[in-house]
């Protein structure tokens, strides 16, 4: 009882008492500065959403079908704008932020203070969220006209603005992991635009359901709600789970909450040291999130009362292809390791079960296979009553596997080349191994295949496909089965190569030290 | 008390800290000396539990750094060489945002705030922004952050960099009643006679390894093997030279001026007095007689050789 006090007492120091987050509160609206700002936002916004409504008013002669088709088509403009621009400031002031407390080597008086990095980051984002629902709420007079106006109701654009804040949080959230580990405003700006534009296309596969000829009955995709390009949509809408109607923004709502707690103690456990309860709540978090993901996606497409999606193994293949993808952001993560740093970054050996959830380098591949097996049982369970996966879904995560196997044995081969320059340096070198691996073949065979066919040379359909080891036709099981055990003798030969080197490297700190 | 005991930090093949041992106990002020790239910063950064040590330990007032940071940071106050102050902030809010970091109570926030104002003689400029003070003053208002929570031990690294004559005097006061307060301070600084004046107990540093450390006389009296005392006398210098040599306790004689005579006397100070009769029983007009006791500076120079890492 007194542990669930303390618990109590703690959130609400974090979440409701915080002093960055106070501290932000007086200073974020000081000056001429930000009300001049808000001004000119507003306006702005007044501004565009007028010329583009007296666009449609003066077209003369219109039905008053087609006028209330040019009304609902308003307010998705509306929302739309809206979405740009929190998806354009959101980044900004989230990473501006934490990057100021580097600017002004105020960093360390914080972390000298008995304050976790996710009091401090908490009290940043929640500061930054803030700002961004002043911006929004700004906006409701505009919005507020097409009620008016009957381009949509009062409960859609209250759901709406959620669904937009929700974005916007996820936005910041990306923004602060990258934030933490450049330390440089400019880097972390244009890295968090293009995280939250990857964020962007990411989640428009959540909507790929809902785009199949006939759309969707009464029940949408239930992770419909997490793409900025559905919002005015997505905040009309409901979907089901487990039977029950809920609307959209509660599955994206837990999504996101989860995402962000995510970039939370991603970002705590890059400030912190080894064996911190922040990497710890960040590998727990992941494990949760791989499990949530596939098996809110496998309901959405694979529970009875969907079949109209018509939805195949190959398309809930793609999608959670698409969900996975990210982790090889995190991989450089995962897999390097270095003399410096601290025993964070120590090789501590290839496969260090017990150290799974404490995130020193030899936790690596097992956290790997750990993340695929909760993606794997939440397919299987999501799927589990219409069976549209079947055998499938484990050749998918024997791909998976493979394919994070060669990404994390890239890793240490990275780190036992230049461990000497440090974890940095390994990180770098990895990014560019998955480049050249993963990505760079992929480009090169598409320009071939559009120079073959420019050629009018009669090539067997697909063969550029056939050959990317890291794309699976799924329709094919026996091209995908080859194609798993090429990535897996790529990936234990160069586990091989690298993981020689390391013993040097151990062997050669020792003698250092 | 805090209690270092082998403190050791590398950064890849760099070992910038090795075997550092020293004990504090309340009322402390430790004067930390080294060149820059000696491995003081990265010893106080240890200690303010920002860096984490590769082996060794210390605890302080029972607590040790490693296994309960938490704990410690309580007890700490850091203050870095660089200020960290936020521009946009009043004071009085700069003082409130750590006291509330630090968990002190709501209600008792506004009533420590003043405290420490007074302390630091900031109380005219409670309402002030921060960005607007000067130097001298944005380094007192640093130290009333570090005193907000009334920690047992203070970590200062190079307070008095880039302060004038008078800042670094009011500095050098307002430590001194720290420790006249209890407080356990460290203070890194390459003012070396500065540190002198108000350090009871120092610790050299190079190339990560403290060389020597212990009570300020003490650690003057291990180099200096031998007292140095000049005499003074009316004439008869070189002779008195020749008159001493071969005594006891005298290692050696030189004349270092018209009427100065420098001897290297390995006696205590009762042989002093000894001396003293000696050369005016020998009918020696002496005019003065003084021991020659080296400053910190002094021995730094003499026991380090400059090397970084």
């Amino acid at each position: 009882m007194a542990n669930l006090g303390a618990w109590v007492s703690e959130q609400r120091r974090t979440y409701f008492d915080n002093a960055g987050m106070v501290r932000e509160y007086r200073t974020q609206l000081r000056g001429i500065k930000a009300p001049l700002f808000l001004v000119f936002y507003s306006g702005l916004f007044v501004m565009m959403a007028s010329l583009f409504y007296f666009g449609i008013a003066f077209i003369s002669n219109q039905s008053i079908a087609g006028t209330q088709q040019q009304l609902a088509f308003f307010y998705n403009v509306v929302v739309g704008m809206l979405e740009f621009l929190v998806a354009l400031v959101a980044p900004v002031l989230a990473a501006s932020s934490i990057i100021g407390e580097y600017q002004r080597q105020s960093i360390d008086l914080l972390f000298s203070s008995p304050v976790g990095p996710k009091y401090f980051l908490v009290g940043k984002l929640i500061a930054s969220y803030r700002y961004v629902l002043l911006l929004l709420v700004l906006s409701l007079p505009v919005a507020a006209m097409c009620v008016v106006l009957g381009g949509a109701t009062w409960k859609d654009v209250l759901s709406t603005y959620l669904l937009v804040s929700l974005h916007g949080l996820v936005y910041m959230a990306i923004s602060i992991p990258i934030a933490v580990m450049t330390a440089k405003a400019v880097p972390a700006v244009m890295w968090s635009y293009l995280a939250g534009f990857l964020y962007f296309l990411v989640s428009f596969s959540t909507m790929i359901p809902a785009m199949r000829p006939g759309g969707f009955n009464n029940s949408a995709p239930p992770l419909m709600g997490l793409s900025p390009a559905s919002s005015s949509i997505s905040g009309r809408l409901s979907t089901e789970i487990f039977g029950v109607s809920v609307p959209l923004w509660v599955p994206a709502a837990v999504i996101v909450l989860l995402f962000v707690r995510l970039m939370i103690l991603g970002a705590g456990s890059a400030l912190t040291q080894a064996g911190s309860k922040e990497t710890f709540n960040l590998r727990v978090t992941g494990l949760v999130l791989c499990f949530v993901v596939p098996l809110l996606t496998g309901l959405a497409m694979g529970g009875s009362s969907r079949v109209a999606f018509g939805a195949t193994g190959n398309e809930l293949a793609t999608m959670v292809w698409w969900f996975t993808f990210p982790f090889f952001i995190f991989l450089p993560y995962l897999s390097t390791w270095a003399g410096s740093g601290g025993s964070k970054f120590l090789p501590n050996g290839w496969w260090r079960m017990k150290f799974t959830l404490r995130g020193t380098p030899g936790s690596g591949l097992p956290y790997l296979t750990c993340l695929l097996i909760a993606l794997t049982i939440g397919s299987a369970i999501g799927t589990a009553s219409s069976g549209i996966m079947g055998p499938l879904s484990f050749v998918y995560a024997f791909g998976i596997f493979a394919l994070w196997a060669l990404a994390w044995a890239l890793g240490w081969a990275a780190s036992s080349i230049v461990w000497r320059s440090g974890i940095e340096s390994c990180r770098r070198l990895h990014v560019l191994f998955l480049f050249l691996v993963f990505v760079l073949p992929g480009i090169f065979l598409s320009i071939l295949e559009g120079l073959t066919l420019s050629q009018g040379m009669n090539l067997p359909a697909g063969w550029s496909e056939k050959l990317n080891l890291s794309t699976f036709v799924m329709n094919d099981m026996n091209e995908a089965w080859y194609k798993i055990v090429i990535i897996c003798v790529l990936a234990v030969l160069v586990w091989f190569f690298a993981e020689r080197k390391r013993r040097q490297a151990v062997e050669s700190m020792r003698q250092l030290a | 008390m805090l209690e270092v005991k082998g403190l050791r930090k590398a950064f890849g093949p760099l070992v910038a800290v090795e075997g550092v041992s020293f004990t504090l106990q309340p009322g402390d002020i430790f004067g930390f000396i080294g060149s820059n790239g000696a491995g003081k910063t990265t010893t106080i950064r240890m200690l303010a539990t920002l860096l984490e040590p590769d082996s060794g330990s210390a605890q302080l007032n029972g607590i040790d750094i490693r296994q309960d940071p938490m704990a410690v940071r309580k007890l700490i106050g850091y203050m870095p060489d660089h200020f960290g102050l936020y521009e946009d902030i009043k004071v009085w809010e700069y003082l409130d945002f750590f006291a509330a970091v630090y968990r002190v109570p709501k209600g008792e926030r506004a009533g420590i705030i003043e405290n420490v104002l007074e302390l630091v003689g900031l109380t005219t400029k409670r309402d002030a922004f921060a960005s607007t003070l000067s130097k001298g003053m944005q380094q007192r208002l640093s130290l009333a952050r570090c005193l907000v929570h009334d920690p047992s031990l203070l970590l200062l690294d190079e307070p008095a960099s880039g302060l004038d004559p008078r800042a670094r005097a009011e500095l050098k006061e307002l430590i001194t009643e720290l420790g006249a307060m209890g407080k356990m301070v460290i203070v890194s600084s390459h003012i070396l006679p500065e540190l002198a004046d108000f350090c009871n107990a120092v610790g050299i540093i190079e190339k990560g390894r403290l060389i020597t450390h212990g009570r300020v006389e003490d650690v003057v009296r291990g180099i200096q093997k031998n007292r140095a005392i000049e005499v003074r006398m009316i004439d008869r210098v070189p002779e008195a030279g020749m008159f001493l040599h071969g005594k006891p306790n005298i290692s050696a004689t030189r004349v270092i001026g018209p009427n100065t005579l420098k001897v290297d006397f390995t006696g205590e100070p009762n042989d002093l007095a000894g001396l003293l009769k000696s050369l005016v029983d020998g009918g020696y007009l002496v005019t003065g007689f003084v021991e020659k006791v080296e400053n910190l500076e002094d021995v730094f120079l003499k026991i380090t050789t400059g090397a970084v890492q």
